[in-house]
């Protein structure tokens, strides 16, 4: 049992018993984490200064630390579930002010990828849908094609017609082309990816 | 002066006249750039939201091409790009298993050797006094504010690009122009550029927070890389 | 030689992973052991009765005890073999514990190096020679480094008992930082008038010297014997004629210089005395901003003093003083919050500023600001445009808790002393707001859970839990942003003024003084104790003891505390007239010494001194080397590097050890 349950227990049985805090094992997914990130969220005290000089906390659902929070007591899939680990810009503010030198914004990479690979739902499709459209073109073409990352973007997210008008005065200035400039191997590139899939 | 340029890929789209000016200016500052050739995208921030040694290995597929095409220092003037390459350079020494994991990924071994600047760096590397002389027209009626963002100081001991709260090295820069930089509070916070297309609200809060003291001074521009 | 050989189990300790039967039967066998015989703790008032019985039946001459280490028991075999008759250096220990049983799991192979390591011990005793220690006189006199509250209580307490202290500070006045503090938590007396009485009882003790504006240069020698050199800095005023009156200090027109009583928030003239309650109350000339010393011009000084004091050309001078024990009491530095050079240890904070913004201050200087007699008389103003503040923002762990600053460790007191500047607050500005931004609050001690809750109950203090993340100027104020964690909810606030609660961090001279010293210090500069839990006030080198904040950090009445602790631990020394030490010391033998020296140059501890060899007409025959027993350490350094084997270091000299590696020989 870690020690997120006992969280668990008081909220659906509704009353305080002894709340026994157990030493956070060092579970798969902290395994993974660390693996990915090498550093243990356990680092963590708690202080709040991250959260505190975020420039998104005002937009997000939870304050970064409390993601981390989370994932201290093993509740994984609400860390993941979050907002917070999309809207996070990697500005890296967090962990260059971290007391402890925690890399937070490595943290939410790795919540984001983490996230991924579980199919975790989030409310924040937009971000996913920008990031998936940007990574595709450099997939097929080596380098990021700003048009057809929006065309992409915008048939996944259905909004069609935000920002149309900026379209026509960006491509006369040259600014859009319509078709992707590929790069000449783009064999390499491709390969890259099959970490990722 | 030669130098490897890789100019990322906004400066070839939505940037391009930022890729023209600098050409030019270096142009006349007898500063060579010879592109990396068939470099590819750096990944941004999506790779790095996505997997973390893809977020390694598109960057290290450009310090490859570069040191194979007879690089030994690279100019990013994106700062996004700048900085994944920099943090690539910086894993691959020092992190064993993602040099592995990367090492498989490029089906190639990777081996450092490559000097990383970005604009601010390349212009003191150039040399303030040479630049100087060559200015043509003071620029004084400008009260520029430099913007460093997010980018170019963090994270500061990868980057080791001046202080991270309080960097002066771009004002350095603009002032010998003629210039006098205005001091303000603003200019290692985050715009939130990497959610321009998805939260375009968000982006549009927190670049308007950085504004008002910046525009309180008199004809105000705003320099970024 | 007759051996008597004597196999413990300390329990489990050794018993579990060493064979001791077989052990005892092995050595039993070898040539010399008379007795051989395991016992299950052999240290208990059981165990040393069957070594002292043993060694009366067989008639012993020596015994090897396989046991743990002789740290912790050679004193108590020593003891025994004493009372039966057996010279104590005739004892040797071989620690099966530390170096077999609980390094090792093989029971055979352990069990096997055990019996090794016996004959090893076995070969050197039976060439051990029964020793007498060396007695040394003690020279009932403490030095006392430091005249903060620490140094001070600690001369107290030594001169009280009837000994000679010599106090020495490096500042013009002892009081240390306590002098500097406006109220003390948990009872907020005054600082300053529970201070002053024990500043004017040092000066007037009969058995207290007081070196002030001095710093120790030099310590020679070892407990009870140290010979130790002060440097008196020049004030520039003769201390033996002034009088105190304070005229130059007036008269002086140079009234420019940083005040750093004041923490730099006032300035006072070149020629000063730290505070007006100084002791000694004797000025002293800032040679970096007297004019005289610039370009010869001014002397106003010399012209008012009515007592002709005043010395331009007054040198450094040194003194040297005999001493028995030194107590360190050199305290403590503050944080500080500006950007500091690259390698110092000190990163700064630019997210609050690096101090370029003036109404962001450290500890001290809210101290002084709410101090009766510092800057503002006691008024709350803040210091860019000495008005009131109405919000104020106190920050803790500030240089302390923050890994990424280089300071790991949690600084003790700004809890307690955040809290006591919050209230001081609220009662001087009644319509005002204060903010704390804390971690966790650590108000272990008497009274002092119920002094916080006291500041956030009935004096209104808004206690916020997070660490704040950046302080930025805007339209004169201070915009603090922080993250209130239990509401999970981003904090925001406009101060008027901005109180960091900034660490005690160690003197930055403290490693070097620890290298003088010979003590050891940590990581951060703190001097070390030889045990945390049962020696807290001693260091590894005998006779120099330690109070206070240079230990690591601590608040007034831990450091008295400490201080008094000291102060016994001096006087236990001071209570014998002669010390015993161990008589492991060099010594040269003089029919071989053939004077090059080799020795002198290589020692550690200056113990070789020069000994004239002379005929019986007095004519000079040679010169050779010779060993001062008080000095010497017996590290054997001379030993191995005499070129003509003059040097023996008696208890493990050549052929002890040769014989021990011969022993070992059988072993390969
Ligand atoms: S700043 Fe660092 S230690 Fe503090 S809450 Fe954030 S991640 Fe944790
Ligand atoms: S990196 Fe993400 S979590 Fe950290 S401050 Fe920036 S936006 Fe917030």
């Amino acid at each position: 049992m870690y020690a997120g349950e006992c969280y668990k227990q008081i909220g659906t049985s509704g009353n305080t018993e002894e709340m026994k805090m157990h030493e956070v094992h060092k579970d798969p997914f902290i395994e993974e984490l660390i693996a990915i990130t090498g550093q243990d969220p356990a680092q963590c005290y708690q202080c709040g200064k991250c959260s505190a000089g975020c420039p998104v906390r005002e937009f997000a659902e939870d304050a970064p630390n409390r993601v981390v929070r989370y994932v201290q007591l093993g509740f994984y899939d609400k860390a993941l579930q979050s907002n917070t680990v999309w809207l996070c810009a990697g500005c890296q503010t967090c962990s260059g002010r971290c007391p402890k030198d925690f890399h937070l914004a490595q943290f939410m990479d790795a919540m984001r990828e983490m996230g991924t690979k579980r199919h975790i739902v989030t409310k924040e499709k937009k971000t996913v849908a920008f990031h998936e459209s940007f990574l595709d073109q450099i997939k097929w073409n080596g380098r990021s094609h700003e048009f057809g990352m929006v065309l992409e973007y915008k048939l996944k997210t259905m909004d069609l017609f935000k920002d149309v008008d900026l379209v026509p005065g960006m491509l006369s200035r040259g600014k859009l082309s319509i078709l992707p400039e590929k790069i000449k191997d783009g064999n390499s590139v491709k390969k890259l990816f099959k970490e990722k899939e | 002066m030669n130098l490897g340029y890789y100019p990322g890929c906004s400066l070839e789209g939505s940037a391009k006249e930022f890729n023209q000016s600098l050409k030019a200016t270096l142009q006349a500052l007898e500063v060579q750039l010879s592109e990396i050739d068939d470099w590819s995208c750096c990944g941004a921030s999506s790779a790095h939201s996505a997997n973390h040694l893809l977020a390694l290995a598109l960057p290290a597929r450009n310090l490859l091409l570069a040191k194979k095409q007879g690089m030994s220092e690279i100019v990013a003037p994106c700062a996004a790009c700048y900085n994944r390459l920099a943090v690539t350079r910086h894993e691959l020494n020092n992190n064993e298993t993602a040099r592995k994991g990367v090492e498989d990924l490029l089906e190639t071994p990777y081996s450092d050797g490559m000097q990383i600047l970005n604009l601010v760096q390349l212009f003191h590397h150039i040399g303030l006094p040479v630049i100087k002389e060559k200015i043509k027209r003071q620029m004084s009626f400008l009260k520029p504010a430099c913007y460093y963002g997010c980018l170019l100081v963090r994270p500061n001991n990868i980057t080791g690009f001046d202080d991270a709260e309080h960097p002066t090295a771009m004002e350095q820069v603009v002032e010998i122009t003629g210039t006098k930089a205005v001091d303000w509070n603003f200019k290692v916070e985050c715009c939130g550029a990497s959610h321009s297309i998805a939260h375009t609200k968000i982006v549009e809060k927190l670049s308007k927070n950085k504004l008002p003291p910046a525009r309180c001074a008199t004809r105000t521009s705003i320099c970024g890389s | 030689m007759k051996i008597g050989v004597f196999i413990c189990y300390c329990g489990e300790n050794i018993g579990r992973t060493v064979d001791c039967a077989a052990v005892a039967k092995a050595t039993a066998m070898l040539p010399g052991v008379a007795h051989s015989e395991d016992y299950k703790y052999m240290c208990s008032d059981p165990g040393q009765n069957l070594i002292k019985q043993a060694i009366l039946d067989k008639k012993l001459d020596a015994i090897v005890v396989g046991s743990c280490s002789p740290h912790m028991h050679e004193k108590t075999f020593r003891k025994a073999a004493a009372a039966a008759g057996v010279n104590p250096y005739m004892v040797e220990i071989v620690n099966l514990r530390e170096h077999c049983s609980w390094i090792h799991d093989d029971i055979p192979s352990a069990t096997k190096k055990a019996i090794d390591l016996m004959r090893i011990a076995i070969e050197k005793v039976k060439r051990n020679d029964p020793l007498t220690p060396i007695r040394v006189p003690v020279t009932k006199r403490a030095l006392v480094i430091g005249g903060g509250i620490s140094g001070i209580q600690a001369a107290l307490d030594v001169a009280n008992a009837g000994y000679e202290v010599v106090l020495v500070e490096k500042e013009p006045s002892i009081g240390g930082h306590m002098s500097q503090l406006s109220e003390t938590f948990p009872t907020l007396d005054c600082s300053q008038c529970i201070l002053t009485p024990r500043m004017v009882e040092v000066y007037q003790h009969p058995k207290i010297k007081l070196y002030a504006y001095s710093e120790v240069s030099n310590v020679e020698g070892f407990i009870g014997n140290f010979s130790v050199t002060i440097r008196r800095k020049a004030r520039g005023v003769r201390d033996e004629v002034c009088t105190g009156c304070g005229l130059c200090v007036q008269k002086c027109p140079i009234k420019k210089a940083q005040n750093s009583f004041e923490e730099g928030m006032a300035i006072r003239p070149a020629m000063y005395v730290p505070f007006p309650q100084a002791v000694p109350n004797i000025p002293v000339i800032d040679r970096e901003v007297c004019t005289y010393y610039k370009n010869g011009k001014c002397q106003m000084c010399k012209k008012v003093c009515g007592r002709d004091a005043i010395d331009f050309e007054q040198q450094d001078t040194f003194v040297t003083e005999a001493i028995g024990a030194i107590i360190v009491a050199t305290g403590y530095k503050l944080y500080t919050i500006d950007k500091k050079p690259e390698n110092s240890l000190i990163k700064g904070y630019g997210e609050y500023g690096y101090g370029m913004y003036k109404d962001v201050v450290n500890g001290l200087q809210f101290e002084r600001i709410a101090s009766a007699s510092g800057p503002t008389n006691g008024e709350i103003l803040r210091p860019s445009d000495k008005s009131e503040p109405k919000k104020i923002v106190f920050i803790q762990c500030v240089g302390s808790r923050d890994e990424a600053k280089g300071f790991t460790y949690c600084s003790k007191i700004c809890c307690m002393y955040t809290a006591k500047h919050a209230m001081l607050y609220k009662h001087k500005v009644h319509d005002g707001e204060a903010y704390v931004f804390y971690m966790d609050i650590r108000s272990g001690g008497k009274m002092y859970e119920e002094f916080v809750r006291r500041a956030i109950e009935e004096d209104g203090v808004k206690y916020i839990r997070g660490r704040v993340s950046k302080i930025y100027e805007d339209d004169g104020k201070l915009v603090v942003k922080g993250e209130d964690t239990i509401a999970g909810m981003p904090v925001t606030i406009n101060a008027d003024m901005v109180v960091l609660a900034t660490a005690m961090i160690a003197q930055s001279e403290a490693p070097q003084l620890a290298q003088m010293l010979g003590v050891p210090y940590d990581t951060y500069g703190f001097l070390q104790e030889v045990h945390p839990k049962l020696r807290p006030v001693e260091t590894s080198t005998g006779g120099i003891f330690l109070a206070g904040a240079c230990h690591s950090p601590r608040d007034i009445p831990e450091c008295v505390a400490m201080a008094s602790a000291a102060a016994a631990k001096t006087m236990v020394l001071f209570g014998s007239d002669m010390l015993e030490r161990e008589p492991v010391v060099a010594k040269v033998h003089a029919d071989t010494c053939a004077g090059c020296f080799y020795c002198q140059k290589v020692c550690a501890y200056s113990a070789i001194e020069r000994k004239e060899i002379r005929n019986r007409q007095g004519e000079l025959i040679k010169t050779i080397a010779y060993v001062n027993e008080g000095l010497c350490q017996g590290c054997g350094t001379c030993n191995a590097t005499c070129p003509s084997k003059s040097v023996e270091l008696i208890g493990f000299n050549d052929e002890q050890i040769f014989n021990e590696i011969l022993a070992l020989d059988e072993v390969f």
